[in-house]
């Protein structure tokens, strides 16, 4: 069994979230169709050049890495953040530029939204990268301390 | 003002060093689920017991990312320093390999 299963009964709402929830689905709503529309009439990649051959990456456990600049990452990600299907997510531009050892390639996951088991290519989590928790419309942030997933695209194997 | 009265003031502070108590003393904490207020011992947690580790975190809060909502925390969490789950659990076909952190009840937890 998985501790992941049980999350929702190891605590509870509380009252300010629950009364913000709706007014939280709106602000996010609105906020990917601003990112869109900021998307759509200034492409990331305008004036950057593209990191070469990013997918040719050899990565492994125990490699020391560099995450790319936020303009080489920004390159790479499509107009919902991602790229190869993996988010970019905010609190990870803070690693910009800093140096980690890779801990381990992600082949599989437990995909906790969907209750199932993820077949992955090319992430890899790194040591010392965690989520602080902080999240855009919440008061509270999440304690849990995921790893996150990196793609190798956006690191450089430091020789 | 918002806290739940299901909370409890937690024992140990971020950096403390703590022992995780013996697999006799845990045992008679859990329900027959293997769980303390909902929070799983899971079967590789059972190989720390009576070690000494470091509290990373005090867990107040969880996202949960299957509702998409986030949680405060009914009793006592904390996350300990370097203690990530393998992945190997049985009721996953492959091994996940999301290094999650272990949640570790406070009742599971002594004073060094």
């Amino acid at each position: 069994m998985c501790q992941l299963k049980d999350i929702e009964k190891m605590g509870t709402i509380t009252r300010i979230d629950e009364s913000l929830e709706g007014m939280r689905t709106l602000l996010k709503s609105m906020y990917r169709a601003a990112l869109r529309a900021r998307t759509f009439f200034s492409p990331a990649s305008a004036g950057v050049s593209l990191p070469a051959n990013p997918e040719k990456r050899e990565i492994g456990p125990e490699d020391r890495v560099r995450v790319r600049s936020k303009k080489e990452i920004r390159s790479l990600l499509d107009e919902e953040g991602k790229y190869g299907g993996c988010r970019f997510m905010r609190g990870m531009y803070e690693h910009c530029g800093n140096s980690y050892r890779v801990l381990k390639d992600v082949d599989f996951f437990f995909d906790e939204a969907r209750q199932k088991m993820v077949k992955t290519k090319g992430l890899v989590i790194l040591e010392g990268a965690n989520c602080s928790g902080q999240q855009r419309f919440y008061f509270n942030r999440c304690d849990r301390n995921c790893f996150f997933f990196w793609h190798k695209a956006w690191l450089e194997k430091i020789p | 003002m918002f806290r739940s009265k299901l909370n409890r003031k937690p024992r140990f502070s971020q950096g403390e060093l703590i022992s995780i108590r013996t697999r006799e003393e845990i045992r008679v904490r859990l329900d027959i689920l293997n769980k303390r207020d909902h929070c799983l011992m899971t079967e590789q947690m059972w190989g720390y017991c009576g070690q000494h580790f470091r509290v990373m975190k005090v867990v107040n809060h969880l996202f949960d990312e299957r509702k998409n909502k986030l949680y405060k925390s009914h009793s006592p969490l904390y996350i300990l320093e370097n203690l990530i789950c393998h992945g190997i659990v049985d009721m996953f076909p492959h091994k996940c390999d999301r290094s999650c952190y272990f949640l570790w009840h406070e009742d599971w937890l002594d004073n060094v």
